[in-house]
């Protein structure tokens, strides 16, 4: 009895394991591995719409994968810090510069090869960015409700008071456009002048926005009557059909731009390289020029294409809009309490 | 645990009927379960496989067909001409020209012819007509670098009229002179890839198209809920094995030939963890079933035995106790019913026999009380025998004297309790009963004793030598006033041997045999002869015993044979006679 019990134990531990192996049958599946050298990460704070096409184009040319995290700029950028004793991102893509210069000592300075073709009009001192597309700053205002001749024509035309609690603007604190925004006008009204940022609260008369989406919302529901936004947004708008009409102020505009950095010990740095090269490219330039109402920044590309009228463009002070940024949000918020 | 299921019948029983009953259920079911799920799941892949080469064939037969009207459409001069002039004639002719080559596979895509420029100059379809696609860029400048190739790629372009295209085919047209004139566009949509996919697959399967960098390009209404060609790109994305993930959501993948796209197919398993659940779970409830059934039945069987047992064995206690009255009530008709009977019929047995031996022992109380009664005080007879014989000594009657005083002897010794006594008393009792006699029958006969050496101090059986003088005396010197009685004792080889013999008239042969034969009944007055013999031989074994023979001169010689006894048999005897 003793020995039978014994045998048959002998057989279940034998059949056991051959029965639970049965169920796990090889899958053919096993095979497809990537290999690392041809991965890239990129986080992005462009919308999908932007760097999407870009994005696939890359990959169809040189057949590595991109993985893209998409956010707000701050946020990404926080990640980045977050991340940095073991980077996972290799390239920041998108971001105005002023928000990259402040995060500078997380990427690696890269030069691209033919520098010389690109406007330099804003570059990094410690080559720590490059420049992607340049975003001027513009008026939108409802054809509805404002007839032509009425439009605010430049920054002084918008601090009357006939505007007041009529202006679409997103909070500076939250929106990147919405803090140069409120530096430009600084800018062009004189850099000291802090009447000017009182006045430009008074207007607004405390309805400041969250979102920078939301301006042109507003005003082409006519909840508002005139918008600050980016040219690329109003010209995206206007291109889908709605009734409103882009004014470029008088006394000028800036045109600060957005770029992209290679992080400090990327785990894939020459993938990262030839993202950035790409990016800067005639064929993305062209393509961004063609179909995204962005400006170039190659002078080998001409401005026409999607353009309006001639713009008047100030020399932007980056430096001091990112030095001075605290101070400038503190005065801010105790206006707008 | 072993100890403690051995120490009950009940556990015994019941731990058997669980091992009996109970493994080979949990193997049973187990092996069951197994096997079905083995057999599903090779049935499930074969089916994912058979699946995924349906997809597969017919993705290749499209593109392969794609292929050749591409190329068709390259070889046409008509479609050359059409892209370099601009002629409304030629312009039908072309869509004739397309339109018949595209008839077959309009359904499932539309076709596009496109200037060097970028601008849909022809479509099977309106919407994309005069659209742009840049040729710096995209699908177009992919052809361009790979002219008479058919460049397949997944959409991903600004244009917004390629909103809905998930795919595009392109192939340049080149003239004579291998210049690029336009491009050939294949495009297709969501519904194309339903169409041209329908019946392939069933409708618990999620197909996903993938593209060279694992881009989902077309994914069923399923496949999208689950996010399976999002999940899958970022495991590999990850580095991480897709072969867990496959086997849990039971996928597989398969590059589609050339075209550098990858098909998909994933399909649940159908023996989900719910399932196998669900069957444990039933197992289990029988696995209880049966363990209840167990004990209940193995609760009855082992009452059903162990109960007459107890029965038995408290019976048993109580005999042992001492009640033979005990039976057992059973209606039981087994086994046990017989053991109980037998018990009961044992009882009973157990009960007369006790109480015969109780009859018998208040028979031989009652013996020992009418003996004692009989008895007299001896002292009281000895005391008066010794007045007697003073009174005559006093009186001077010399007879009476004698009597009473060898009487006294006789008596003292045939009464005492001790059934041995030394030769010596014996020879005394005897010397005494020859006084008697003489003075009674007032006979001359002669007695003699010779005795050889001192075994005189020897032990005997009481009143041997007595019974046989007396037959000398009364029946061998009968009607004689003199004759010789002698007495002779030797001892030789450890045995004792008396004679006695007389010169009397002696004995008739028949009568020595019958003597001699021991034949007790046919002795006949013999009786003093005949006891002696018997207490001899009952006492010490048949080869001791008493003899008579016929003496020459005339006469009987009568021969005891005693084992000798000497030492403290006599201290033995003395102690009896004191």
């Amino acid at each position: 009895m003793k020995h039978l019990l014994k045998k048959v134990s002998i057989m279940l531990w034998f059949l056991i394991p051959l029965l639970a192996s049965c169920s796990s049958l090889p899958v053919t599946n096993n095979d497809y591995i990537l290999e690392e050298d041809k991965k890239l990460t990129v986080y992005t704070s462009h919308k999908e719409e932007v760097y999407s096409p870009i994005i696939k184009e890359f990959e169809e040319r040189t057949g590595i994968w991109v993985q893209v995290t998409c956010g707000g700029t701050s946020e990404i950028l926080e990640q980045i810090v977050a991340e940095s004793s073991n980077p996972i991102c290799d390239v920041m893509f998108g971001g105005g510069v002023e928000s990259l210069e402040a995060y500078s000592d997380y990427f690696t300075p890269y030069k691209y090869s033919q520098e010389e073709i690109l406007d330099m009009t804003y570059k990094s001192d410690s080559g720590k960015w490059i420049v992607f597309t340049k975003l001027p700053i513009v008026f939108v205002y409802n054809n509805k409700l404002v007839y032509e001749t009425a439009a605010p024509k430049g920054w002084e035309d918008l601090l009357q008071e006939r505007w007041k609690g009529k202006v679409a603007y997103a909070d500076p604190h939250k929106s990147g456009s919405g803090y140069t925004i409120l530096t430009t006008l600084m800018q062009v009204m004189g850099k000291d002048n802090w009447d000017t940022m009182e006045r430009f609260s008074n207007i607004l008369d405390g309805k400041i926005l969250g979102d920078s989406s939301e301006v042109i919302s507003e005003v082409a529901s006519g909840t508002k009557l005139v918008g600050i936004t980016l040219e690329e947004s109003a010209l995206k708008r206007i291109a889908s059909g709605m009734d409103i009409t882009m004014v470029y102020p008088i006394e000028g505009t800036s045109a600060v731009p957005d770029g992209s950095a290679l992080i400090l010990n990327g785990p894939h740095e020459n993938n990262a390289k030839l993202f950035l090269d790409f990016v800067v490219s005639k064929d993305v330039q062209r393509m961004i020029a063609d179909y995204c109402y962005r400006r170039p920044v190659r002078k080998d590309i001409s401005d026409s294409g999607t353009w309006g009228e001639k713009a008047k463009f100030i020399d932007y002070d980056i430096k001091w809009a990112s030095n001075n940024r605290s101070e400038i949000l503190k005065k801010w918020d105790m206006l707008n309490q | 645990m072993r100890n403690y299921i051995r120490r009950s019948f009940k556990r015994e029983l019941m731990f058997s009927f669980i091992l009996v009953a109970i493994l080979p259920l949990l193997i049973c079911s187990f092996l069951m379960i197994q096997l079905f799920r083995t057999k599903i799941e090779l049935d499930h892949q074969a089916e994912i496989a058979m699946g995924i080469s349906r997809v597969e064939r017919s993705l290749s037969v499209f593109f392969d067909k794609v292929d050749v009207i591409s190329r068709e459409l390259n070889r046409s001069e008509l479609v050359v001409q059409t892209l370099y002039e601009k002629n409304e004639e030629n312009r039908n002719k072309t869509y004739q020209a397309l339109y018949a080559s595209t008839s077959e596979l309009r359904r499932v895509a539309q076709f596009e012819l496109y200037s060097i420029g970028g601008i849909c100059k022809y479509s099977t379809s309106t919407r994309t007509l005069n659209t742009k696609l840049p040729t710096y860029s995209g699908i177009l400048k992919a052809a361009a670098d790979q002219p008479d190739k058919l460049v397949i790629r997944g959409v991903n372009e600004y244009t917004s009229a390629s909103k809905d295209i998930l795919l595009r085919a392109a192939r340049t047209i080149m003239d004579n002179a291998g210049n690029c004139i336009g491009y050939i566009v294949v495009s297709m949509k969501s519904a194309d890839f339903e169409n041209l996919l329908e019946d392939t697959y069933s409708h618990q399967d999620s197909i996903v198209i993938l593209d060279r960098q694992w881009h989902t390009i077309f994914s069923t209404e399923p496949a999208k809920e689950k996010l399976i060609g999002h999940t899958l790109r970022e495991r590999l994305m990850k580095g991480e094995d897709l072969s867990d993930l496959s086997k849990e959501n039971n996928f597989h993948v398969s590059p589609l030939g050339s075209t550098g796209l990858f098909i998909v197919l994933q399909r649940d398993e159908v023996f989900t963890t719910d399932i196998s659940k669900t069957m444990y779970s039933v197992c289990a409830v029988m696995t209880l079933l049966s363990l209840l059934l167990c004990i209940v039945v193995s609760v009855k069987i082992s009452n059903n035995l162990v109960k007459p047992i107890h029965t038995i064995s408290e019976a048993m206690h109580e005999v042992e106790e001492g009640y033979l009255d005990t039976r057992i009530e059973t209606e039981r008709i087994d086994e046990f019913g017989g053991l109980a009977m037998k018990f009961n019929i044992m009882t009973g047995k157990l009960r007369s026999y006790m109480e015969r031996q109780i009859k018998q022992q208040q028979e031989l109380n009652d013996s020992n009380i009418a003996m004692m009664q009989a008895q007299l005080n001896p002292h009281f007879i000895y005391n008066t025998l010794d007045t007697i014989k003073w009174v005559a000594k006093a009186n001077n009657i010399q007879e009476i004297s004698t009597l009473v005083a060898s009487l006294a002897k006789i008596l003292r010794t045939s009464i005492s309790s001790g059934q041995l006594i030394t030769l010596k008393e014996e020879l005394t009792l005897a010397q005494c009963y020859v006084d008697i006699q003489r003075i009674r029958f007032g006979g001359e006969f002669k007695y003699t004793v010779e005795i050889e050496g001192d075994i005189e101090e020897c032990i005997v059986p009481k009143l041997i030598i007595q019974p046989l003088v007396e037959n000398a005396i009364i029946h061998g010197l009968a009607g004689r006033v003199d004759g010789n009685i002698n007495i002779n004792v030797t001892e030789e080889n450890e045995k004792l041997q008396i004679s006695i013999s007389d010169d009397g008239c002696g004995m008739s042969k028949e009568m020595m045999e019958s003597l001699n034969s021991r034949d007790i009944k046919r002795s006949g007055e013999n009786i003093g002869f005949a006891n002696v013999d018997s207490i001899i031989r009952l006492r010490y074994g048949d080869e001791y015993g008493v003899s008579v023979s016929a003496v020459e001169k005339g006469g009987t010689k009568v021969k005891v044979i005693l084992p000798f006894i000497m030492g403290e048999a006599a201290e033995y005897a003395k102690g009896i006679g004191g």
